[in-house]
């Protein structure tokens, strides 16, 4: 198991807020290899990002990570090692790149910044330079004194990216890092973070709501509701071989382009309310085959394969 | 028809200069018909909706709703239309009043329009479980409802003062894809049952071509493509809906492996000074040095299929 | 196994149901009031203002003092157990002069602040609404009021009116709109491309109505932080007024007053000073308090 690079073991994470603890991760378990891209898919208010942010303690004031253990590359992480592996061994890139940059201050300058926080040993300027032109940003010498304003949607993703991996990170996250453009520039943006990916080896978590992408770009997939962790399995395994309801169900609701006209069957209800979780499985009164026991007991995780498994009471049922 | 647009134009005059936001925009819907209108940010495809609903005054062209002439009408005038066009939004936080309750949003198409008053809550109750939800709750506040439930009462808002036509500006774009469905679903229903016709606007090709019947394809302010919605997606002719289609995501692992993505150079440009003649020119794989001072019309390709490029 | 094999049996959808937590209705201004609960600060300031306003409209009469009553015998009083704030140089008890000068810079701080929310509500309002020319040359006009000194309006309404309280009253009315003029304004040309007014538009509502159902009960939230920080605004101006001299007249006593008389003798009788000064500072801070809690209950970024 050593080329497991992060692994987070029983994470809990909540905020406080006036009316009550939201639980906004219950319980995830799971772990990241070398080189490999694990996409998590989820609605909103499925914990996906709130996971994402426990793990980089970025989950701010009122968020606090309740239990669990976080290890990466074999040393646990806690609240005081995390400032120092962010944005050097793990860097993360945000879904909008508008408020991710600061306006006042050039790319160069916020570029060269992430090398002067790390103590980067070597040429400041070059890197930056070589990391702008990576990224597909050219002149990159001359547009190293633009300011964020001068940059499209678009280029300003691959900014941050620059950013992110201008340390060469082992691990990168990226939340949702698409959801702002349009299709043509997203396919441009994913294409562009494989290259980085084939050139440097490092591993990527990618947090989306398009399993679309997912499908295209995951090694491993997470599909996540309610805070915890549905089903856990390769591209393949969710794809072909899917096991939760809730996954079929969410697979079932895309329109099917083989055949355009036939009625979309989507998922009843009404998302998680996480103030008032139910005792036993989050998506029990949306689920189709929803038993007695998936009201009051947590389900059990079942496994299908080394790598496929999933969470839900049927897996009992044979 | 219930609406035939031709040659609409709409600049925004800002401090930087003019936005050629829609420049020359021409189609009929027919009634009963969904006819998509499909393009990426800045294209103008929710400026054109809002321009033919009158939210913004034209800058050129002529907007025939039902055979009538609406384009220039005053705001009294339009009175009588508003009951028969209305629009469903898409971001449901901010397309319901705060300050409201569900039941008062519901209504008050019903007081502006002076249906009578001892009608209104039988009618507020009707349209609640009309879109899937319970006459209890019209006494709530937005704040309380989820986003599939807030997009519900914007739909039945739209539906208090039975419109023939809805122009839906990407009412699911911002709705988790469970949901979705539950709301297309309820549109195609609505339709059927009340006969509506829906200018459907989204960016969402899989989802546009689901609803529609026909889909026109918007870059920079002009529509690029217009055809059957099957034979769009199945034989796309111009450049830009070819590697649009091909960028789209499948949720499918070996399609998706298999697929070959026609790449785009760049981003869309800006607006404010659109390239002469086709104005895709600049990230078209195929443009030729003709392009520059050709201004493209859409031509029919036989099939109900048009085409705004001469070499296709 | 070692479940019940009961358990496995379909879910019915009543039980489905009953999974299902309703949690009770709350309208956003009961929201905004619990969590206003919450913030300590803010609730210490509304105790204070409670206090004052309850201090000011009853303790002149369960004194046992006159406000303007005279007595020589104790003229220059320190602070005592018959007069607790000691006694001024007409041997008037402090305190109770204080309690009726609460009562003149209360009600000049409150008038004051409902005539500009009143004109600046709607003056704001109807600018930001109309936008382009109208809105430019109602906004210049605001940019007038705002820019000529209160002292230059107090001296020249005084020359028409004559000095005292009706003078405040007709300057604060005049130049405190302008602010809130402002803040509504900002709020409405905010507030107007949101989708729910596009809505009401598309329905076909008149200009008036989306104003004042839709545009202006959304705006209320900054209008109530305005006006808990215009009132303290309103009570100092007036202080500063009266102070210079430009303000009530003797006997009345508003702080401002009361503070301008202590000033000659500040070296012999400091109490003298302290106490009106003290009530000026009190009174303001705690409207600050409770203001800044307003805005902090009113932020929608805290909204979940």
């Amino acid at each position: 198991m050593n080329d497991e690079i992060l692994s987070v073991d029983g994470l809990h994470a909540s905020y406080f807020t006036t009316k009550g603890e939201v639980r906004a991760v219950d319980g995830v378990t799971f772990s990241v290899r070398r080189g490999e891209v694990l996409g998590i898919a989820g609605e909103s208010g499925s914990g996906k990002s709130a996971a994402m942010l426990s793990v980089m303690g970025l989950s701010g004031s009122a968020g606090k990570v309740t239990a669990g253990r976080i290890t990466f590359r074999g040393h646990e992480v806690t609240s005081s090692t995390i400032k120092e592996l962010r944005g050097k061994s793990i860097s993360m890139i945000f879904q909008d790149p508008m408020t991710s940059l600061n306006p006042v201050l050039s790319v160069g300058w916020q570029l060269g910044e992430v090398l002067r926080r790390h103590k980067w040993q070597g040429d400041t300027r070059s890197r930056c330079v070589e990391m702008l032109e990576r990224v597909g940003i050219v002149p990159a010498a001359e547009r190293l004194g633009h300011y964020p304003h001068e940059f499209s949607g678009g280029q300003r993703q691959r900014i941050m990216t620059a950013m992110a991996v201008i340390c060469n990170p082992e691990l990168l996250i990226a939340d949702e890092p698409t959801t702002a453009l349009d299709v043509t520039v997203q396919a441009q943006i994913l294409a562009m973070m494989r290259e980085l990916r084939e050139a440097s080896g490092m591993s990527m978590i990618l947090i989306t709501h398009d399993l679309g992408v997912l499908a295209g770009e995951a090694d491993r997939i997470l599909i996540m509701y309610g805070g915890r962790i549905m089903e856990e399995g390769t591209r393949r395994e969710i794809f072909y071989s899917t096991a939760h309801p809730y996954t079929k169900g969410l697979l079932r609701s895309l329109p099917n382009p083989e055949r355009p006209r036939e009625r979309l069957t989507p998922i009843d209800g009404q998302p998680p309310d996480l103030l008032s979780p139910p005792k036993g499985c989050p998506y029990v009164r949306r689920c189709p085959q929803a038993m007695r026991i998936c009201l009051g007991h947590r389900p059990e995780t079942f496994t299908l394969s080394g790598t496929h498994k999933y969470s839900c009471w049927l897996g009992v049922k044979g | 028809m219930i609406l035939e647009v031709t040659g609409l134009k709409k600049y925004f005059d800002t401090p930087a200069g003019i936005v050629h936001s829609v420049d020359g925009v021409s189609f009929k819907l027919a009634k009963g018909e969904t006819l998509g209108l499909v393009g990426e940010s800045g294209c103008g495809k929710t400026t054109t909706g809002r321009t033919i609903i009158r939210l913004y005054e034209p800058d050129g062209g002529r907007i025939i709703f039902d055979g009538q002439d609406i384009t220039r009408k005053s705001s009294r005038d339009m009175l009588p239309f508003r009951k028969r066009m209305q629009m469903i939004f898409q971001d449901p936080y901010a397309s319901l009043n705060p300050r409201m309750t569900a039941g008062d949003i519901i209504r008050e198409p019903m007081i502006i329009h002076g249906l009578p008053k001892d009608e209104h809550t039988d009618r507020v109750s009707h349209l609640l479980r009309l879109v899937g939800l319970n006459s209890e709750q019209a006494g709530r506040y937005p704040h309380e409802f989820s986003g599939g439930q807030r997009q519900r009462i914007g739909i039945a808002r739209a539906l208090a003062v039975e419109p023939e036509m809805i122009v839906c500006d990407e009412p699911v774009s911002a709705l988790d894809v469970s949901i979705q469905a539950q709301i297309v679903n309820m549109l195609e229903d609505l339709q059927k049952s009340l006969g509506l016709s829906y200018l459907f606007i989204a960016h969402d090709l899989s989802m546009i071509r689901h609803i529609s019947t026909r889909v026109a394809v918007m870059y920079l302010g002009r529509i690029v493509e217009l055809s059957g919605s099957d034979e769009l997606y199945s034989r796309p002719m111009h450049p830009y809906t070819v590697s649009l289609l091909s960028a789209v995501p499948i949720p499918d692992p070996d399609k998706s492996d298999m697929r070959k993505l026609v790449a785009l150079k760049g981003e869309v440009p800006s607006a404010l000074n659109p390239p002469s003649g086709c104005n895709f020119r600049t990230r078209c794989p195929e443009a030729k040095p003709e392009c520059s001072h050709l201004t493209p019309e859409l031509e029919d390709k036989g099939n109900g299929h048009y085409c705004a490029c001469p070499f296709v | 196994m070692m479940y019940d094999p009961e358990l496995f049996l379909p879910l019915n959808p009543e039980d489905k149901e009953t999974a299902e937590t309703l949690r009770p209705s709350l309208t956003y201004w009961q929201d905004v009031t619990g969590r206003l609960m919450h913030d300590r600060l803010a609730m210490f300031g509304l105790a204070v203002i409670v206090a004052v306003i309850v201090l000011a409209v009853f303790g002149p009469v369960l004194s046992a003092y006159e406000y303007d009553a005279q007595d020589f015998m104790v003229s220059n009083e320190p602070p005592s157990l018959a007069h607790w704030f000691g006694t001024d140089m007409f041997g008037r008890d402090i305190f109770v002069r204080v309690l009726y000068g609460a009562r003149i810079s209360l009600s000049v701080g409150f008038l004051a602040s409902f005539i500009s929310l009143f004109i600046g509500v709607i003056y704001g309002g109807v600018s930001g609404f109309s936008g382009g020319r109208t809105d430019n040359i109602m906004m210049r006009v605001v940019d007038v009021i705002y820019s000529v000194p209160v002292m230059i309006y107090v001296i020249l309404i005084m020359v028409v009116v004559g000095p005292g309280l009706k003078s405040i009253f007709i300057t604060l009315g005049i130049s405190y709109w302008a602010p809130m003029a402002r803040i509504v304004r900002a709020e409405v040309m905010r507030l107007k491309n949101e989708e729910f007014i596009l809505a009401a538009k598309v329905t076909g509502a008149s200009p008036p109505r989306i104003l004042f159902r839709h545009l202006i009960p959304n705006a209320m939230g900054s209008v109530l932080v305005t006006l808990t920080f215009s009132i303290p605004g309103a009570i100092f101006t007036e202080a500063f007024l009266s102070f210079v001299g430009l303000g009530v007249s003797a006997p009345m006593a508003s702080w401002g007053v009361l503070s301008s008389d202590a000033v000659g003798s500040l070296a012999v009788y400091p109490w003298q000073l302290f106490f009106p000064a003290g009530a000026i500072s009190i009174t303001i801070l705690a409207f600050n308090f409770l203001g800044d809690g307003l805005r902090d209950a009113l932020d929608p970024k805290l909204r979940k």
